[in-house]
């Protein structure tokens, strides 16, 4: 299945992601006009989220987010981890909804 | 002037240039030719940018290295700017540093009596809207900050290029737009070589500076640069 959001981040950015995925996350997207220092952390995130239970849930992406940044010593300006993973919850919600 | 590609690869050969110490902290004022739509590096480009367009209208596109939206860099209606040094001159902390930066375009855009402030993440504003939008990266302890100085806007032509839905690409966008964006040429009768002596004039205020050209090294590196990133495929649709 395949599932988009797009959120505006308040006075901040765009996050959009997309998201393919069964029961797992086979790959995700996150896309957007936010920023992150290093950019190259963009990676471990999406390479984190694979493999992950599609009804993990928010808290669950978040906190893989979260730690993929802290390993990355990596800062998000103008979104955050929640944002993100609240992206990809609906996401796969959409996907579920139009399938 | 230079194409979309070889901007954002001198840009890139800078970084490294001084990295390997071979060059001094650099602010660098260029246009682009052919008018190009640049996207951050997090953006994706066939939703951001209508390539079909973008290919009539002969208007090129690349990816930046740097986060943030897409903009577009038109030949005559905007001058970009970049700032490359050592990240240890510079605050540590991120949105200080875009201030900095902007500080002085700030000072130079008040050289040509336009009052303008900075508007964090990344914007510059005057009267509430935005002049001036800035992009920031870090790598290898190398700061870069590019940027664009608006000065006229072609909205219909802009969005004739930007993936908005059709709907959006209404009148009443386009006065939207024209109610958050405003223009060196909206507040000022300044012409657009007056406008880079202004900023040139801003940036380097209280630094001791020399004008230079890029290096025959820096050059070969841009051209291979263009040559093997900024114009492939492989990096403009990466995402």
């Amino acid at each position: 299945m395949h599932g988009k959001c797009k959120i505006k981040v308040p006075g901040g950015k765009m996050v959009s992601v997309k998201v393919d995925y069964g029961k797992k996350i086979e790959r995700v997207s996150i896309l957007g006009d936010f920023f992150l220092h290093p950019e190259s952390a963009i990676n471990k995130i999406e390479e984190r989220l694979k493999g992950i239970d599609t009804e993990s849930g928010k808290n669950a992406f978040e906190m893989i987010i979260a730690n993929a940044l802290k390993e990355e010593k990596a800062s998000l300006i103008g979104a955050d981890a929640g944002i993100i993973s609240s992206a990809i919850e609906k996401a796969i919600n959409d996907g579920m909804a139009s399938d | 002037m230079n194409n979309a590609a070889r901007n954002m690869a001198i840009d890139h050969a800078i970084m490294d240039s001084i990295r390997a110490g071979n060059q001094q902290p650099t602010i660098r004022f260029y246009r682009w030719k052919p008018s190009a739509v640049s996207i951050g590096c997090f953006q994706g480009m066939n939703d951001e940018v209508n390539i079909d367009k973008c290919n009539a209208a002969g208007v090129s596109y690349v990816r930046r290295r740097t986060g943030g939206g897409a903009v577009y860099h038109d030949m005559d209606g905007e001058i970009t700017y970049s700032v490359i040094g050592n990240e240890n001159i510079f605050p540590k902390n991120i949105i200080e540093s875009y201030k900095t930066i902007c500080s002085w375009i700030i000072n130079g855009l008040l050289r040509l009596g336009i009052k303008a402030e900075f508007a964090p993440i990344n914007d510059i504003v005057t009267s509430g809207k935005k002049i001036s939008g800035n992009a920031q990266t870090r790598r290898e302890g190398i700061l870069l900050q590019h940027g664009t100085i608006l000065y006229k806007v072609d909205f219909e032509k802009m969005f004739s290029l930007l993936n908005v839905s059709k709907e959006k690409i209404s009148d009443k966008m386009i006065k939207s737009a024209g109610e958050r964006v405003t223009s060196v040429s909206e507040h000022s009768d300044a012409k657009l070589e007056e406008l880079y002596a202004a900023l040139l004039a801003g940036f380097v205020e209280g630094k001791d500076f020399f004008y230079a050209s890029l290096s025959k090294e820096e050059e070969d590196e841009a051209a291979d640069l263009e040559k093997r990133i900024y114009s492939t495929y492989e990096w403009n649709f990466s995402r």
